[in-house]
């Protein structure tokens, strides 16, 4: 509540400068609902209808401050988060020159063909984008990005550089109700894109120093620490290097459309598994209304890491370790897909309705494959 | 199938004749070559600049009148509904800001006879000499 009320505080403060700045604000709302046909839960959604999980609505304030500089906040209340508002981007930009801007503070990571408006539902024909692609546990880069566009005759080429901080001190709950934190120190991520009439192909490289605090695992480690440090230091997350690889691939000729993007993520001596992710999507625009279809898989089981180390752990402690440090690699193991199919109807130019079944198959475990219907209704103002 | 695409050809030129001829419109001391891409880019937000050099201020008819949405299908070459959604994208990434929307050729007329940096559109009959018509 109190964050509420700073948030529309400093919401105010803005509105009262805007005699001597040019200030906007806009806003955008996704209100989704979701139920899946069985207890099977899939992305936060069971037999329970569930209008919480991916709804939010966000205020954005922009002031530009003279010609070249220019001041943007997003301000977000997520439905998965009780709809407490939070700054999630808070940064100045300089415009340098026509090809060329800097911004400065916390801003979004240009991960994926889609992050900038990942949160932005009315800018996609998806309810979400792609999640076996998309759901990671960051989005947000506390540090400065470099944007460069330019023209070479009917080219539109492009270029970013990113450097900073992930700082995400809560990426989900352990066992134990604490909270799972996530950090990456030194993160670099560069991309470059480029659009020729209706193609438009993108690649991104990322890489960051990952830190980690995991209740459950701390356990694990304190033992295996007392024993093996080396063997614990390969398990935990503790500035170990993680890489990011993605490649994107559009075709839109506004009467139908068809995108693909792979993701690879590498991590060196932690317990994650490498995870391979990637989607394609296409759909028809018939008037206000925009049938697709969308086929996405995240393969992450690369197998087990520790088999050695294991091996050569003292024989009184393999038979009381082995199986915590395989259970620990095979919790991380996942392999599925989803198959989708998804309308969406411009109801005018602030609100699309849309509706989407996705058909989720585990293949690790087919127990787990369930049917799952979500209708959205995403406004922009 | 032939019947349908005469009867798609018969609306496409009623549609024709009911809304009559969109034309582009600058100061007339605006002597830059603008050809259709460049009004194109200028209104989905990816050109700002006159071949000069000088900056393009674009002014758009309101969302609801049948000139803006023959506009936008006709020369940006999408629905209303998807350069919205497009500009959606722009708005809140903090890289454009869509065209300021007026409620009338009389309005546009005004602002590009005052300004020589604003381009706009207007029905062909519309035109007075405070206006210059482009030809695209």
């Amino acid at each position: 509540m109190k964050k509420l009320l700073l948030a529309s505080a400093v919401a105010a403060s803005f509105v009262s400068t805007a005699a001597y700045a040019d200030t906007r604000i806009n806003g955008f709302a996704n209100f989704t609902a979701g139920v899946a046909l069985d207890e099977n839960e899939v992305y936060g959604y069971d037999e329970d209808i569930d209008f919480n999980q991916h709804s939010l609505f966000a205020i954005q304030l922009s002031s530009d401050i003279n010609d070249k500089v220019s001041a943007t906040g997003q301000i977000i209340a997520r439905g998965s988060n009780d709809f407490d508002a939070k700054f999630e981007w808070a940064y100045l930009t300089y415009k340098a020159s026509d090809n060329l801007s800097v911004s400065a503070g916390r801003l979004r990571a240009p991960l994926f063909l889609y992050s900038e408006s990942l949160d932005v539902g009315y800018s996609y024909h998806w309810v979400d984008a792609p999640q076996t692609v998309y759901d990671i546990v960051f989005n947000n880069l506390d540090g400065i990005r470099f944007d460069y566009s330019t023209y070479a005759g009917d080219w539109e080429l492009g270029a970013q550089f990113a450097f900073g901080v992930i700082d995400n001190p809560d990426i989900g709950p352990a066992s134990d109700g604490s909270a799972n934190a996530f950090k990456g120190n030194n993160t670099i991520i560069v991309t470059l894109n480029a659009g020729y009439e209706s193609f438009k192909g993108r690649v991104v490289y990322g890489q960051t120093s990952a830190s980690g605090s995991f209740a459950d695992v701390d356990t694990l480690l304190a033992t295996l620490e007392q024993i093996s440090p080396s063997f614990a230091d390969q398990v935990e997350v503790d500035d170990d290097t993680g890489q990011f690889f993605g490649v994107a691939l559009s075709y839109d000729n506004f009467d139908w459309f068809v995108n693909a993007e792979y993701t690879l993520v590498q991590n060196d001596d932690v317990f994650f598994q490498d995870d391979a992710a990637f989607y394609v999507s296409a759909g028809t625009r018939m008037g206000k209304l925009t049938p697709s279809i969308t086929y996405q898989h995240r393969d992450g089981e690369d197998g087990y890491h520790y088999t050695a180390q294991i091996a050569a752990l003292p024989a009184a402690f393999q038979a009381a370790l082995g199986p915590a440090i395989v259970g620990l690699e095979e919790s991380q193991f996942e392999d599925y897909s989803m198959v989708s199919l998804g309308l969406r109807y411009d109801w005018n130019t602030q609100i699309a309705l849309k509706g989407e079944i996705v058909g989720f198959e585990d293949r690790l475990d087919g127990d787990n494959d369930t049917t799952m219907f979500r209708l959205a209704v995403n406004y922009v103002f | 199938m032939l019947k349908k695409t005469s009867l798609i050809m018969g609306l496409m030129m009623a549609a024709q004749i009911a809304y009559a001829e969109i034309v582009v419109v600058v100061h007339p001391s605006n002597s830059n070559a603008i050809d259709s891409k460049l009004v194109q880019r200028i209104y989905l937000g990816k050109e700002d600049k006159f071949a000069d050099g000088t900056e393009t201020i674009a002014v758009n008819q309101n969302v609801d009148t049948s000139i803006r949405q023959t506009f936008d299908e006709s020369i940006v070459g999408r629905s209303s509904s998807q350069i919205a959604a497009y500009w959606s994208k722009l708005v809140f990434t903090g890289k454009g800001i869509p065209p300021k929307e007026v409620a009338s050729d009389a309005e546009v007329i005004d602002l590009v006879s005052k300004n020589p940096n604003v381009i706009g559109y207007i029905d062909s009959a519309s035109v007075t000499g405070d206006v210059k018509v482009v030809a695209l």
